[in-house]
């Protein structure tokens, strides 16, 4: 299966996608990426082990990221490879969902401001 | 201009089906010689192309057949997608606009974006029955 969740403090979820999230890979991940969508409020989306993207798998992180942030949460991508990063900018992916390439400012990005 | 080798999938716009593009376009790319830094632009591009088809070409719960061939040329190499659908220019149709925020977004719409990025000429022709898009590339080195 190309993805994990994990829970970090901070009620922060990372969820590690992996390997080729081609037009097959797209399919397996759309059920879990719906449950964390719906469930959770502070994101990391790991891209760091993601070999392949194109617009299948684009599509799964904007609702993923459309259904959270309508609901006041955040989610960032962290570390795509360079040619997953390529097909997010050219897509204008990123100007959407914040890209971070470290891991605990993609953390800190998304726990809720005090207050 | 004949191409210097050629080689050529049949498939259905089934999902399952649609899975073996990637791994023929791996094995092809790598008979005709072609450079792994060509790889990935080609994968997306026929990633697009074949969903495009998917989704415009065939109902869901009827797919139908497509045929992907690769061309070596001189300078670069081409992949052609032809299905069996109704008439539909992928390269007439104007890439959505970007959205000012995620909360705008709609997903998808980035097929043809991202095909004119990884492509050096993308053309459409309808001949006879069948749509036929053509896509080439660059000759890169590793």
């Amino acid at each position: 299966m190309p993805i994990a969740i994990e829970d970090l403090p901070g009620d922060v979820t990372k969820l590690v996608l992996s390997g080729r999230i081609d037009i097959a890979g797209a399919q397996e991940i759309d059920m879990p990426m719906n449950v964390v969508a719906g469930s959770r409020r502070a994101v990391v989306i790991d891209l760091s082990a993601v070999e392949f993207m194109a617009s299948m798998g684009l599509r799964h992180l904007v609702v993923c990221a459309k259904s959270i942030f309508s609901k006041r949460g955040k989610v960032v991508l962290l570390s795509p490879q360079a040619p997953v990063e390529e097909v997010i900018r050219v897509s204008g992916i990123d100007t959407l969902i914040p890209v971070h390439t470290d891991e605990a400012e993609a953390v800190a990005a998304v726990q809720p401001t005090p207050g | 201009m004949p191409g210097l080798a050629d080689a050529e999938l049949r498939v259905t716009s089934a999902i399952a089906d649609l899975a073996r593009l990637y791994p023929w376009l791996d094995h092809a790319a790598a008979e005709a010689g072609l450079s792994s830094a060509m790889l990935n632009g080609m994968q997306v591009a026929l990633e697009e192309a074949a969903a495009n088809v998917a989704t415009h070409a065939y109902p869901t719960d009827a797919p139908g057949p497509i045929t992907v061939r690769l061309t070596r040329l001189p300078n670069g190499a081409s992949l052609t997608v032809e299905d069996e659908g109704p008439p539909f220019d992928p390269t007439a149709t104007t890439p959505r606009a970007r959205a000012a925020s995620i909360l705008d977004a709609e997903p998808g719409g980035h097929g043809l974006t991202l095909i004119r990025h990884y492509c050096r000429s993308v053309s459409y022709e309808r001949d006879g029955r069948r749509n036929r898009l053509t896509m080439s590339f660059a000759l890169l080195a590793d």
